[in-house]
C-alpha cells in the first residue's frame, strides 16, 4: 500500500486517478479501523497537507475535526450537537467532516443533520470547482470534498439519534430542518440514516408539511406518507418495525416540537 | 520509509511501512502502554496517546499520518521515580484494577486538565468517553479527578476501628507497576523469536472433516508446523479450571475430526511472523461433510436430534446426569420439605418463566498464552485465573509429570471467569513441547467473543405464599445451553440454584436442572457463574409475587430473608456433582441493607416526572452468593521472615486485578504487627508458591486469605519461639508489637534482631511458616440493590436515574476496592439486564462479535446518581470476619431494574436484556404508549 500526501487538491484528483483502488485519508477513524479491513486499499492519500481544515463563518473546511466542530461557538447548535454524537471523543479527535461525509454512511451522525440544514458542499473534479447540496452529494458521490457550507437561513432544527448505548452506531438517526416564516413551514428537507444503504431523504413527507401552518398539519398524515415512503432494515440493533415506529416517533416530536423527554 | 516524530520529549527517527499503524510501530519500540483489546477497531481505547495534545487511538492512524508530530505516552508521564499526579490520583482512588486500560484512561484525564481545571461531569465522561473499561465501572475516575481539581479528598471510608490495617484503603500493591505500564501482562514477556499461532477455525456448526490438506502451509517459507486432527493426541480432557475430579465432562480434544460450532478448532499454523501464519492458513485445504446442527435447546432437545457428542468422545470423572442420546450435558435435581403441602398452604400461588441471553465477559485483553522451554521444561506464561488446574490439564494431554511443567500467572488485563479455563494454553504449550521452540499465541477479539459466553438460561419458577406474605413454597426449573463443550455444565446452573434459594427463609423448596449441548460456541463460568440469571428469575417473581399479594416488596423482602443463625438446610442437595453442606448463616446484613437502601432511595416515595413521556420507578432485589467452595476447595500459603525482618509472603491465589495480593498481605501485616510496606507477595507460580484451586467461586479473600492468616499466625508463634529462646524470657510474657517488635517486660527486640540471629551460623534458621486452609462451611455476603429509572414510553428507553447498591462483605478488608469492585460488577450486570445479548443467524454464525456491534456499557451509560455502600456486620468465619465480594455484586441488576420498570409501566420484564424495542412490545401490549 502506498501512502501519498500531496499539497494541492488538484494533486489529489491527479493521484487518485493514477491509483486504481485508493481512498482520499481525512482522519483515518474509519478508513484505517480493523472494521474496513474488507477493502481493498492500493494507495491512501492523505489530505492533511491541503489546509482544508479552517472554520470560518458558514464555511467549514473538510478537514475540520467533529471535535473542533463541537466546542466552535459559532457553529449552529444543531451541528455542534451532531457533532457530539459521535460519542467517543478519540474519534471526535481525529474524525473529520468531510471524511464523515465522503464515507457517505447511512449510520453517520453528520449527513443527516446536514440535510436538514439545507447544507450544500464545495467539491473538486478534473474540470474545476463545483457546488451542490450535501443530499444530492450523496446520491452521487464525486471529486474530493473542499469544505461544506451552512446556509445562513434560520431554520428550524430537531434531530434525534437513537442507539443502545452512547457510543453505538444508531438505530436511527433522524433530523429534520425547515424555514418556519410567516407562520409556515418552507424549504422542508427530512433526512433519515440507518433505515437504508444510504441516508434517506424524505421528499414526499417533507412536500406534505412544505407551506403549511403547524395546525394544518395531520401528523397521521405524515406518518401514513413517511412509512410509505421508508422500506427500514432488519439488523441485531433493531428490526425494521421498530425502526418504522422510531421515526414516527421522530416526526410526531419534530411537528409537536416534544423533545421526548429523554 | 522513515518517518520523524518526537515521542515522549525525545525527537526520534523510526522505519516504517506505509500501512503500518502508529500502535504497531509503539509496540514494536518498546512503548507497552498501549494495549490491543478490539484488534484494531478503535472501539476501546485501550491503545490511547496523545497526539499534539488530543486523545486518538493509535490503532486508527497509519505511521505517516503522525510524521513530524508530537506523541506522548503515560511511558512519558513519570519522571524517573517519581509519578504524575495523574497517575497518583488514580492509585488514591483505587480506580486501578486489572490495570490494562488504565494507561489511556490516566491521558485522558491528563488531556481534560489541560483543557480545564473545573472540569464538569459532562466533561469528564467525554474525557472518558472512548475508554472501554469492565473492571472498574468508571466511578471512581470522578473521584481521581475531584482529587486532582481540589474540589475533594478521595473517599476515605474505614471500618474496624481496632484494627490497623484491615477495613483501611491501601493502594493495590501493583497499582505503580500497572499506572507505569511497566512489563506486566503475558504481551509484555513474549521473546521475538517466539513462532506465532493462528487458529483454522469451522465455517460450520456440525460436520466431519472428511479430508485435510496442509502440504501448502506446510512448504510455505517460514512455517514451523501445522496441527489438525491427524497430529495431535487423541485423548480428551475438560477444559474447566475445577478441582479434581471435576464435575465437567471431558469432552475436548486439542483438535478433533468434527466440529461441533461455528469457530471450532480444524488446524493451528506455528510460523516465524503473524503475515507468514495468516497466510498459511489461506493455504490449508479441507472437506467438510456438514451435519444436522442442533442450535438451540428446543432442536437439541427434539425426539431424534443429531447428537452433538456420543459416548466415544465423552466421558465423565462421575455421573452427572448426562444423556448424550438427548444431548443432555448434565443433569440434577433436589428438594426440601414437601412441596406439594406448600403450594396447597399457599393463598397465592404464580408461576413465571424467565429468559436470559448469552453474554460475553469481554476481558479487555483477550486470551494469550506464551509458552517456552527451559532446562527441558515446559513454561507457561498466562493470564489465567488456575495456575495449577492448568498444568495439572496440561500434565494430562502432553503425558508427562506435573515437576516438568510451570505455569506463571502474569496479570491478568480482565478475567471475569473466562480465564478459568484452560482456553488456549495447551496449544503453544503442545508447540512448544514438539518444536523446543517458544511459542505465543493471542486471541484476535472475534476470537475472544467465541469464548465462554454466560450460560443462557430458560427458568421457570412458581412461587406460593400466603396473604401476609409467608413464603410456603418455591419450585425452580430451568434449561440452559452449554453449547458444544461442557465446562461447568453442571455448576453454573447448580449455581443458579444454590445462589439463588438459600436467601429465603422458605421450609418446601425443589429445583430441576437440565443443560443440554448445542452446535453452539461453548458457554462458560462469568462472574456470579450461574447466580446473576438465578437471581434474576427468583427475585423477580419474588417482586411479582409481592404485587399480587398487594403487599410492598420491601416488606416482602424483609419478611421471607434469612437472618444470622438460619440454618441453610437445601445447601444440602446443591452441591456440586456431591451431596452439599449445610450450614448456619453466620450473620447477614440483608436487613441492615434493605433499611438503609430504603433511606436512600427514598422508598417507596413515588418521584414525578417532569414529562408525560416518562415514568419513572422504583426496584429492589436482594442478592447473595458465597465464599468459595466449602469441601471442594483449598488454600496454602507460606511466609518467611527475611535478613532485615520484613516478609514474603508466598500463596497460589490469583489476584485478578481485584486486589487479592494486597488482600492477603494486609492479612499478614495486621497479624505480624508490621507496616504493609513491610511485607512483599509472590502469588500464583507453581513453581515457587503453594497450591490453591486458584480464584474463581469468590474464593479469593475467604480461602486465599484464610490460608495466608494461617500462615501468619504460625509465623507470629515461630517469632514469639524464638524470641523466648534467645532471650531467655517466659513464651507466655511476649507479645508483637507495632512496628515488627517482639516486647517482654519492660524490654524488646526487634524483628531485624532476631532474624539476623535465627538466620547466623548460631541461629536456629529463617523462620519460614504456612498455613493451609480447607472447611465445610463459608461465609455467605450478602447485598440489596435499590434502582430508580425513567421510561421513555414513546420509544421503551430505560435510563437509570438512581442505583444504590449496598453489600455486605463482612469486613471490608480494603474498602475502596471493594467499593471498586461493586462499581465494576454493577456495571456489567447492568450491561447483561440492558444491552448485551450475542446474536446468531440460523447457521451458527455470531453476527455481533465485536465491540463495535456488542455493546457494552460505557461512561455515559453510568446511573446519574451511583453509590456503593459497604454495610458491615461481624462474621465469625473468614479472616478478620471478611466475606467475599467479587460475584454477588453482578445479581442485582436484572430484577433491581425489573421491578422498577413495573413500577413505572406495569410491565414485567422477563427476559433479559430489556432493549427498547422488547419492552415497547410490552407497553403496545398494555396500550400505554
Amino acid at each position: 500500500m502506498k501512502f501519498l500526501r500531496p499539497s494541492r487538491p488538484e494533486e489529489a484528483l491527479d493521484l487518485r486517478k493514477l491509483n486504481p483502488d485508493s481512498y482520499f485519508l481525512a482522519g483515518g477513524t474509519q478508513l484505517n479501523s480493523g472494521y474496513s479491513s474488507s477493502l481493498n486499499i492500493s494507495a491512501l492519500i492523505s489530505l492533511d497537507r491541503l489546509h482544508l481544515d479552517k472554520i470560518t463563518g458558514e464555511n467549514i473546511g473538510s478537514m475540520a475535526t467533529l471535535e473542533e466542530i463541537r466546542i466552535n461557538s459559532s457553529m449552529p447548535p444543531a451541528l455542534r450537537e451532531s457533532a457530539a454524537h459521535v460519542a467517543s471523543r478519540n474519534i471526535r479527535n481525529c474524525a473529520t467532516i468531510g471524511g464523515n461525509i465522503g464515507a457517505n454512511r447511512s449510520s453517520s451522525d453528520m449527513i443527516a443533520t446536514l440535510i436538514a440544514m439545507d447544507a450544500g458542499l464545495e467539491y473538486m473534479t478534473e474540470t474545476g470547482k463545483k457546488h451542490t447540496s450535501i443530499s444530492e452529494w450523496i446520491k452521487k458521490p464525486d471529486g474530493l470534498i473542499l469544505s461544506v457550507t451552512i446556509p445562513d437561513n434560520k431554520r428550524t432544527i430537531s434531530q434525534s439519534r437513537f442507539s443502545r448505548t452512547k457510543t453505538d452506531v444508531p438505530i436511527i438517526k433522524a433530523a429534520a430542518g425547515a424555514v418556519f416564516d410567516d407562520s409556515r413551514y418552507t424549504n422542508v428537507k427530512i433526512a433519515i440514516g440507518c433505515i437504508a444503504e444510504k441516508v434517506m431523504l424524505l421528499t414526499g413527507t417533507s412536500s406534505i408539511i412544505e407551506g403549511r401552518r403547524p395546525e394544518e398539519i395531520d401528523i397521521n398524515e405524515i406518518k401514513k406518507t413517511a412509512q410509505a415512503e421508508i422500506d427500514p432494515i432488519n439488523d441485531i440493533r433493531a428490526s425494521a418495525d421498530y425502526r418504522r415506529h422510531l421515526v414516527n416517533v421522530f416526526l410526531e416530536n419534530f411537528i409537536t416540537g416534544d423533545n421526548d423527554g429523554d | 520509509m522513515e518517518i520523524k516524530f518526537t515521542l515522549n520529549g525525545s525527537s526520534r527517527t523510526f522505519q516504517t511501512s506505509e500501512d503500518e499503524t502508529l500502535f504497531s510501530l509503539l509496540k514494536r519500540n518498546g512503548i507497552r502502554s498501549v494495549r490491543d483489546g478490539c484488534s484494531g477497531e478503535g472501539s476501546c481505547g485501550s491503545c490511547a496517546i496523545l497526539l499534539d495534545g488530543k486523545l486518538v487511538n493509535s490503532c486508527l492512524l497509519k505511521t505517516p499520518q503522525v510524521d513530524g508530530k508530537e506523541i506522548l505516552t503515560v511511558e512519558g508521564l513519570a519522571r524517573d521515580r517519581e509519578l504524575d499526579p495523574v497517575q497518583k490520583a488514580f492509585i488514591e482512588s483505587g480506580i486501578v484494577q486489572c490495570g490494562y486500560c488504565t494507561p489511556s484512561q490516566i491521558l485522558a484525564v491528563k488531556e481534560l486538565l489541560n483543557r480545564t481545571q473545573s472540569p464538569t461531569e459532562y466533561e469528564v465522561k467525554d474525557a472518558l468517553s472512548g475508554s472501554l473499561c469492565r473492571c472498574t465501572g468508571y466511578q471512581q475516575i470522578f473521584d481521581a479527578v475531584a482529587s486532582l481539581t481540589k474540589v475533594k479528598k478521595s473517599n476515605t471510608a474505614s471500618f474496624r476501628k481496632d484494627l490497623r490495617i484491615i477495613g483501611k484503603y491501601a493502594p493495590k500493591s501493583d497499582s505503580e507497576q500497572l499506572v507505569r505500564a511497566e512489563a506486566a501482562y503475558v504481551e509484555d514477556h513474549v521473546t521475538p523469536d517466539s513462532l506465532i499461532l493462528k487458529i483454522l477455525r469451522s465455517p460450520h456448526a456440525h460436520a466431519k472433516i472428511r479430508r485435510i490438506d496442509t502440504s501448502r502451509a506446510e512448504a510455505l517459507k517460514g512455517v514451523e508446523l501445522v496441527l489438525t486432527h491427524m497430529n495431535v493426541p487423541a485423548k480428551r480432557y475438560n477444559t474447566a479450571g475445577q478441582g479434581f475430579p471435576e464435575p465437567s465432562p471431558y469432552d475436548r480434544r486439542l483438535i478433533d475430526d468434527t466440529v461441533r460450532f461455528v469457530g471450532d478448532r480444524v488446524a493451528v499454523i506455528a510460523a516465524e511472523d503473524e503475515k507468514t501464519a495468516y497466510r498459511a492458513l489461506s493455504l490449508i485445504e479441507v472437506e467438510y461433510e456438514v451435519l444436522d446442527a442442533v442450535p438451540d435447546i428446543e432442536s437439541a432437545s427434539a425426539e431424534n436430534a443429531p447428537q452433538v457428542h456420543t459416548k466415544a468422545d465423552c466421558f465423565h470423572q462421575f455421573d452427572i446426569g448426562a444423556d448424550l442420546k438427548k444431548n443432555i450435558a448434565a443433569s440434577n435435581s433436589g428438594s426440601i420439605g414437601d412441596i406439594e403441602k406448600g403450594f396447597k398452604e399457599a393463598d397465592t400461588v404464580i408461576e413465571r418463566e424467565y429468559t436470559t441471553s448469552r453474554v460475553q465477559c469481554t476481558p479487555v485483553e483477550p486470551h494469550a498464552a506464551f509458552t517456552e522451554i527451559k532446562n527441558g521444561r515446559l513454561i507457561v506464561h498466562t493470564p489465567t485465573q488456575v495456575p495449577y488446574h492448568i498444568r495439572r490439564i496440561l500434565a494430562g494431554i502432553l503425558e508427562i509429570p506435573e515437576n516438568k511443567i510451570r505455569v506463571i500467572k502474569e496479570k491478568i488485563g480482565g478475567g471475569f471467569g473466562s480465564k478459568q479455563d484452560m482456553v488456549l494454553e495447551e496449544i503453544p504449550a503442545w508447540i512448544s513441547w514438539a518444536t523446543g521452540k517458544p511459542a505465543y499465541i493471542r486471541f484476535s477479539r472475534q476470537e475472544e467473543f467465541l469464548t465462554r459466553p454466560r450460560y443462557p438460561m430458560k427458568i421457570k419458577v412458581k412461587a406460593g405464599a400466603k396473604k401476609d406474605g409467608t413464603l410456603t413454597a418455591v419450585d425452580l426449573r430451568l434449561q440452559a445451553a452449554a453449547g458444544a463443550y461442557g465446562p461447568h455444565c453442571l455448576t453454573v446452573p447448580m449455581n443458579s440454584c444454590s445462589k439463588s434459594l438459600p436467601i429465603f427463609k422458605c421450609p418446601n423448596m425443589s429445583y430441576d436442572v437440565k443443560v443440554y449441548y448445542t452446535n453452539n460456541t461453548p458457554s462458560g463460568a462469568y462472574q456470579g457463574y450461574g447466580a446473576p440469571q438465578g437471581t434474576y428469575a427468583l427475585q423477580t417473581i419474588m417482586a411479582e409475587l409481592a404485587s399480587e399479594l398487594n403487599m410492598d416488596h420491601i416488606d416482602f423482602l424483609k419478611k421471607n430473608a434469612v437472618e444470622k443463625g438460619y440454618r441453610l438446610e437445601i445447601l444440602r442437595c446443591l452441591g456440586e456433582g456431591q451431596e452439599g453442606i449445610p450450614q448456619e448463616v453466620s450473620s447477614s446484613g440483608i436487613h441492615k441493607a434493605l433499611e438503609k437502601g430504603s433511606k436512600m432511595i427514598e422508598w417507596p416515595k413515588k418521584n414525578k416526572s417532569a414529562s408525560d413521556n416518562i415514568l419513572i420507578g422504583k426496584g429492589a432485589a436482594i442478592v447473595q452468593q458465597g465464599s468459595g467452595l466449602p469441601g471442594i476447595d483449598s488454600a496454602n500459603a507460606a511466609i518467611k521472615m527475611l535478613g532485615d525482618g520484613t516478609f514474603m509472603v508466598l500463596f497460589g491465589g490469583t489476584d485478578l486485578g481485584t486486589g487479592l495480593d494486597t488482600v492477603v498481605a494486609k492479612i499478614a501485616a495486621e497479624i505480624l504487627c508490621i507496616d504493609l510496606d513491610s511485607v512483599s507477595v509472590t502469588a500464583a507460580d507453581t513453581d515457587t508458591t503453594p497450591f490453591d484451586v486458584g480464584s474463581y467461586a469468590s474464593s479469593g479473600t475467604y480461602f486465599s486469605g484464610m490460608s495466608v492468616y494461617r500462615a501468619a499466625v504460625n509465623m507470629k508463634q515461630l517469632i514469639l519461639k524464638a524470641a523466648a529462646d534467645i532471650t531467655g524470657a517466659d513464651i507466655s510474657g511476649l507479645r508483637l508489637d507495632h512496628p515488627g517488635i517482639v516486647r517482654y517486660s519492660k524490654n524488646s527486640l526487634k524483628y531485624s534482631d532476631l532474624a539476623h540471629k535465627t538466620q547466623s551460623g548460631t541461629g536456629s534458621g529463617q523462620m519460614i511458616s504456612t498455613g493451609s486452609f480447607t472447611t465445610k462451611e463459608a461465609p455467605i455476603p450478602y447485598g440489596a440493590h435499590f434502582v430508580e429509572v425513567s421510561v421513555n414510553k414513546k420509544t421503551g428507553r430505560v435510563h437509570i436515574n438512581k442505583y444504590y447498591a449496598l453489600h455486605d462483605c463482612g469486613t471490608p478488608v480494603n474498602p475502596l476496592l471493594a467499593a471498586g469492585q461493586i462499581y465494576g460488577g454493577v456495571m456489567k450486570s447492568i450491561g447483561h439486564s440492558l444491552y448485551e445479548d450475542l446474536k446468531f443467524d440460523d447457521r451458527g454464525r455470531c453476527l455481533n462479535a465485536s465491540f463495535t456491534d456488542y455493546k457494552v456499557p460505557m461512561i455515559w451509560e453510568l446511573p446519574d446518581d451511583f453509590q456503593a455502600e459497604l454495610v458491615y456486620t461481624e462474621d465469625p468465619l473468614g479472616p478478620f470476619g471478611a466475606k467475599s465480594i467479587g460475584e454477588v455484586v453482578t445479581n442485582g441488576a436484572a430484577p433491581a431494574l425489573a421491578s422498577a420498570i413495573h413500577d413505572a409501566t406495569g410491565v414485567w420484564m422477563r427476559s433479559w436484556p430489556f432493549t427498547p424495542e422488547k419492552l415497547l412490545k410490552e407497553l403496545e401490549e398494555l396500550q400505554i404508549c
